[in-house]
């Protein structure tokens, strides 16, 4: 959306006349919904990680004793080879593949509710409010339930490090790569917190070479990779704790994530107040549990005791 | 209890490792000159695939009592499927020469050779003498046996 050459107050002046005609607020909520959709592509770090998939009702099952939805997903069926004389055959194989299903639940934000008058005394436009207490609630809780998972599945697996390192390195996250190579997976992605980020930043020259040391120090840490890896950071350290981090398995290996139609943005005018809030229907999680593993470093505190 | 359902644990969060082989009962020989027949199960009888189940007087499948009988056969798909509940059937194997691979064993000391039998339980076990005798070890782990099928005489 292009705001040129309006100022915040014009733009909400704006924006409350048009959410009084009928036209005028559906072509606000579908203004708004465009806005909501690029944000939060960008913003989640599990959207990174498992990029969504869209779906629509009709990819989705039902159940007989209730009215939510799953979809069911197929793991991909093992198959081997055997060495034998010419004489022989080798095993047969009866087909029983494997399934899993990822139930989808709602992610909602907060009704945000505003007298209009009151509306016009801010000095930034509208959709900064929606993009602020919207968006970013709905990716958080994205990301919240993809670590949950994550959870879930190294927890089964035990593919968890404590280790006594208090700061990140090449040692450090090839231990954590092993435990994702070692059943012939491949690592994909890295995501850490800022904090850890911040420690891969300092690492002397006579771990990574001169050139790399002088150039970080000058420009900061330049590439999009690590160890030839995706590299993810987020600065939500509510959900990924400083000294933890993940490595995970290419999308196709790891598991899915659907939104189910779009990210609907709902917006209403009574008497003098406007109500907007925006919510989406998601499925997300890990069919294979060992594409995922983590490790947790000693890190302190980075802000000290006052 | 029969689970003809979606499966919990098979439900994000995901408690099982969906990658590893199912080992409940993988048939590695004969299955193309197989016999597959469906019979009833009896009310509130239980089958998986890997389990011996006998054929009762009713003409109906029911978990092998204390003896071993000769009418005890192999489990190929039990009621814990969608189309079990349809039928109310289960498909066990008759009259056939397999080699099959199972986790579905009762608990014992097996090696290649051992004869195995299916009485006081659905598990097949190490026979005794005068048992019916459904089957003998070809392999032995302790995930797995691999056991070629014998029907119809007594040890």
């Amino acid at each position: 959306m292009n705001y040129d050459g309006l100022d915040a107050q014009t733009f909400n002046n704006l924006f409350i006349e048009r959410l009084d005609s009928t036209d005028g607020m559906k072509k606000t909520a579908a203004a708004g919904a465009a806005f909501v959709r690029s944000k939060i592509r960008e913003i989640g770090f599990a959207r990174r990680i498992l990029p969504p998939e869209a779906v629509t009702r009709g990819d989705l099952e039902r159940s007989t004793d209730h009215d939510t939805l799953i979809k069911v997903v197929d793991i991909e069926h093992d198959s081997k080879a055997k060495a034998v004389n010419f004489s022989s055959e080798a095993d047969e194989r009866y087909i029983q593949g494997k399934r899993y299903a990822l139930p989808f639940f709602k992610i909602e934000s907060e009704k945000f509710v505003k007298q209009e008058g009151e509306l016009l005394a801010y000095d930034y436009p509208v959709t900064k409010v929606i993009e602020e207490n919207s968006v970013k609630d709905i990716q958080r809780v994205e990301d919240e339930k993809f670590i949950e998972y994550a959870e879930a599945a190294v927890s089964i697996t035990g593919k968890r490090i404590a280790s006594a390192a208090t700061a990140v390195d090449r040692k450090e996250l090839t231990a954590l790569f092993k435990m994702i190579d070692f059943d012939e997976l491949s690592v994909g992605c890295v995501l850490m917190n800022t904090v850890d980020y911040d420690d891969w930043l300092i690492q002397p020259a006579t771990e990574i070479g001169s050139p790399l040391a002088s150039e970080i120090t000058s420009d900061g840490y330049k590439y999009q990779t690590i160890l030839k890896r995706k590299l993810v950071v987020t600065n939500k350290h509510d959900i990924l704790l400083p000294g933890e981090i993940w490595a995970f398995t290419e999308p196709a290996y790891l598991g899915n994530f659907f939104i189910l139609n779009d990210v609907k943005f709902w917006i209403k005018k009574e008497a003098d107040l406007v109500l907007w809030k925006t919510w989406e229907y998601i499925a997300e999680g890990f069919g294979n549990i060992k594409s995922a593993a983590k490790i947790e470093l000693s890190v302190p505190n980075p802000i000290p005791t006052p | 209890m029969t689970i003809v359902a979606i499966s919990d644990d098979r439900t994000v969060p995901v408690q099982e490792d969906l990658t590893t082989e199912d080992l409940k009962l993988s048939v590695l020989r004969g299955f193309e000159n197989a016999n597959r027949v469906d019979f009833r199960y009896k009310g509130g009888e239980s089958f998986e695939k890997g389990d011996w189940a006998v054929l009762n007087a009713d003409g109906e499948l029911e978990t092998p009592g204390a003896s071993a009988v000769a009418n005890t056969y192999l489990v190929f798909s039990g009621n814990d499927r969608f189309d079990a509940k349809a039928t109310g059937q289960c498909t066990v194997f008759v009259n056939s020469a397999l080699v099959v691979k199972t986790s579905k064993f009762a608990s014992g000391v097996y090696a290649p050779g051992k004869l195995l039998t299916a009485k006081g339980g659905k598990l097949i076990g190490l026979a005794s003498t005068g048992d019916e005798v459904f089957g003998q070890v070809i392999e032995a782990t302790a995930d797995y046996i691999v056991y070629e099928t014998k029907g119809g005489y007594v040890m």
